[in-house]
């Protein structure tokens, strides 16, 4: 009865609120069904508790030239609220110490802090650059933060295989007007809700990037992380390539873990 | 080159203690070695004019973090070799400290550096460090500090207290230095106010919490002033500092709103030298966020005011910051930062500098900055050094 519960009401409950608060017009069914793909999303990793891993990025600019980029990512789930996230770069060594705290928030602008070793210095920042790249890579800052549901809003565009499953094919549009894109295009399987691919489209609604993710492991937890996601920006020939490595989740990790004490202490 | 007083070493002397058992658990090594050449675009008017400085500076350091990073211990000696001044060669430790986090308080113990402040182009309220003036006339580089800092964390913010046990006497530059007027200062001879001269214990308060956008500081400060008058012996031939007692609050505001940041500090400090008085630092920083594939453009004024005016001796009493943060965010992250002050009293530039850096690969990075003294109020610090305008190239390997 308690599995029945916990599976069923849910689902029936995020389906009435959606229909009851979002719209007041009657939601067209592609509307209804990409907002669906993107709950299902989100459910699936409900729960992970926190995570911490190591990410590198290689970055290849058109004439094939090569810089790398290593950090330690850590984040936490918070319970009604976005995710908190702490980001310590250990390479290029000249960025050595240097911390990003950031508190997501679904529609608020997120809370962000940068901690500057040389001087020791928390400086609280702007959130609203989400369109600029993250440190010189191909991804942008909105690319890498936690993705909230109510971000974007979304229309169905069709059923298609994505990672060898049945999948769903959506667009989503970003509702902060600070974002670089005027849509994005999402492949994902319809079985553990991964990612397959993300296309990106400008403020000119050019094609301006597509995100392929590969490599997918599942973690006694039960959630899916991918190894490998690779970017291609198709206007500049340049690709970055992020390799995530030594993935943990259920670490003894709390909010204090993720305060202006804890950037400072950040290695 | 400078020796580090007994005392000092006697404090050293604790927390190596907590060094081994760091270094037992296997650490990490990392440090920046920095190549520096600058030239100064005339001779100085006080006998020193050598005109190139070329210096050597290695900071390397030793980290060992446990228990996801709630306990460090970190060890971060520092060291110049200065061509052209003495007393610019010198040595200091920045960091030799454990800081350990628990539920709701954490303890940093040993030498190290805190950071007070919001504003760019002056740090008005950041005192718990001395500063190493002869790094930088700027002032941003600080000496190690022996400290005892207690932080209680709790919903409402942290509340944070500082027992300081042992001054740092400010370095100033020597004969064949820059940034001094035509007698030398004698750092080494200081005149302490008060009896227990270095030994003196100070304290701090602060409580900074955050809500929204809006982050704030209110912090309080009793003992030694950082900030020497400079007095010239019986024979006028030297100058020697004097260390007074100061007592001192200070707020510190920021609002992030958009792309703007709105930022103030406001210090009211009574001190032996120069009584009562109260001064401010208050400005903006907006940004052209990805104005032009990726690149920010940031644009800052502050205004500087100081309420005993001329006396102050900085000439900026009454003053406004101008400058620009280009930063390309490219894979080399390119940077140029630019920036002027204006005296409202002369309505004429007083001083500017620029910096600007770009990395080489995985591990050198080059920097170029200048500094340029314009038309500086008649009487202040500023005009002395007038002819102290510099070029400098630095290029830095980073491990």
């Amino acid at each position: 009865m308690k599995l029945f519960q916990s599976k069923i009401i849910p689902i029936i409950g995020v389906l009435s609120l959606q229909s009851l608060l979002v719209w007041s017009a009657e939601p067209s069914s592609a509307e209804v069904k990409g907002n669906w793909v993107a709950e299902q999303i989100d459910r699936s990793d409900d729960g992970f508790v926190n995570q911490v891993s190591q990410a590198t990025m290689t970055l290849k600019n058109k004439q094939g030239q090569e810089s790398t980029r290593s950090m330690t990512i850590k984040s936490l789930e918070v319970e009604s609220d976005g995710d908190k996230s702490l980001t310590i770069f250990s390479s290029p060594r000249d960025v050595k110490g240097t911390a990003f705290l950031s508190f997501t928030h679904a529609l608020e602008p997120d809370d962000q802090w940068l901690f500057l070793p040389a001087l020791k210095r928390v400086k609280r920042i702007s959130s609203n650059n989400k369109s600029g790249p993250f440190m010189g890579s191909e991804f942008a800052y909105e690319d890498i933060s936690s993705q909230e549901v109510e971000k974007y809003t979304y229309q169905y565009i069709r059923e298609e295989k994505v990672l060898g499953e049945k999948g769903h094919v959506v667009e989503r549009v970003p509702v902060d007007p600070k974002s670089g894109y005027t849509k994005q295009i999402i492949w994902v399987d319809g079985v553990a809700w991964r990612f397959g691919k993300i296309e990106f489209y400008d403020r000119k609604g050019k094609k301006l990037k597509s995100l392929t993710y590969d490599d997918y492991n599942q973690y006694s937890n039960g959630k899916w992380r991918a190894n490998k996601m690779a970017m291609i920006n198709h206007q500049t020939g340049k690709s970055t390539l992020l390799i995530w490595s030594d993935i943990k989740f259920g670490q003894d990790l709390t909010e204090r873990d993720f305060d202006q004490n804890a950037l400072k202490r950040a290695r | 080159m400078k020796r580090l007083p007994k005392p000092f070493l006697g404090f050293l002397g604790l927390f190596l203690s907590p060094l081994l058992v760091a270094v037992d658990r296997g650490g990490e090594f990392s440090g920046e070695l920095s190549f520096e050449a600058r030239s100064y675009l005339e001779r100085g008017a006080y006998g020193n004019t050598g005109l190139g400085d070329f210096s050597i500076i290695l900071q390397p350091e030793y980290a060992v973090a446990w228990e996801e990073d709630r306990k460090v211990v970190s060890f971060e000696p520092f060291i110049r070799f200065s061509s052209l001044d003495d007393e610019r060669t010198h040595g200091d430790i920045r960091e030799l400290s454990f800081v350990g986090s628990w539920d709701l308080f954490e303890l940093r113990i040993g030498i190290s550096k805190v950071f007070w402040g919001v504003t760019e182009s002056q740090h008005l309220v950041d005192v718990i460090n001395q500063t190493d003036l002869v790094e930088s006339p700027d002032g941003e580089d600080k000496l190690g500090q022996p400290m005892v800092n207690f932080v209680y964390v709790n919903e409402y913010g942290n509340f944070e207290f500082f027992i300081l046990p042992y001054f740092r006497e400010r370095t100033f530059s020597g004969y064949d230095g820059r940034f001094r007027t035509n007698l030398v200062v004698d750092g080494e001879s200081p005149i302490y106010l008060h009896g227990d001269e270095e030994s003196h214990i100070d304290g701090a308060i602060r409580w900074s919490h955050y809500l929204g956008g809006l982050d704030w500081a209110i912090s309080y400060f009793e003992g030694t002033d950082r900030e020497p008058t400079l007095k010239a012996n019986l024979i006028g031939t030297k100058l020697v500092p004097v260390y007074g007692q100061s007592k001192q609050a200070s707020l510190e505001l920021q609002y992030v709103v958009g792309d703007w940041l709105l930022k103030s500090e406001v210090l009211s400090k009574d001190s032996d030298q120069n009584g009562n008085y109260w001064a401010m630092v208050a400005g903006f920083e907006y940004t052209f966020a990805n104005y032009y594939q990726g690149m920010d453009v940031g644009v800052l004024y502050e205004y500087l005011y100081d309420d005993r005016g001329e006396s102050s001796g900085s000439g900026l009493d009454d003053a406004s910051f101008v400058g620009s943060r280009i930063a390309l965010n490219d894979e080399k992250s390119l940077e140029f930062l630019v920036g002027g002050i204006v005296e409202h009293e002369t309505g004429k530039l007083s001083n500017a500098f620029l910096e600007s850096s770009r990395r080489i690969n995985e591990n050198w990075k080059w920097t170029i900055e200048g500094s340029f003294f314009a038309k500086p109020k008649s009487g202040s610090f500023l005009e002395k050094i007038k002819r102290d305008d510099y070029l400098q190239g630095s290029l830095s390997y980073f491990w």
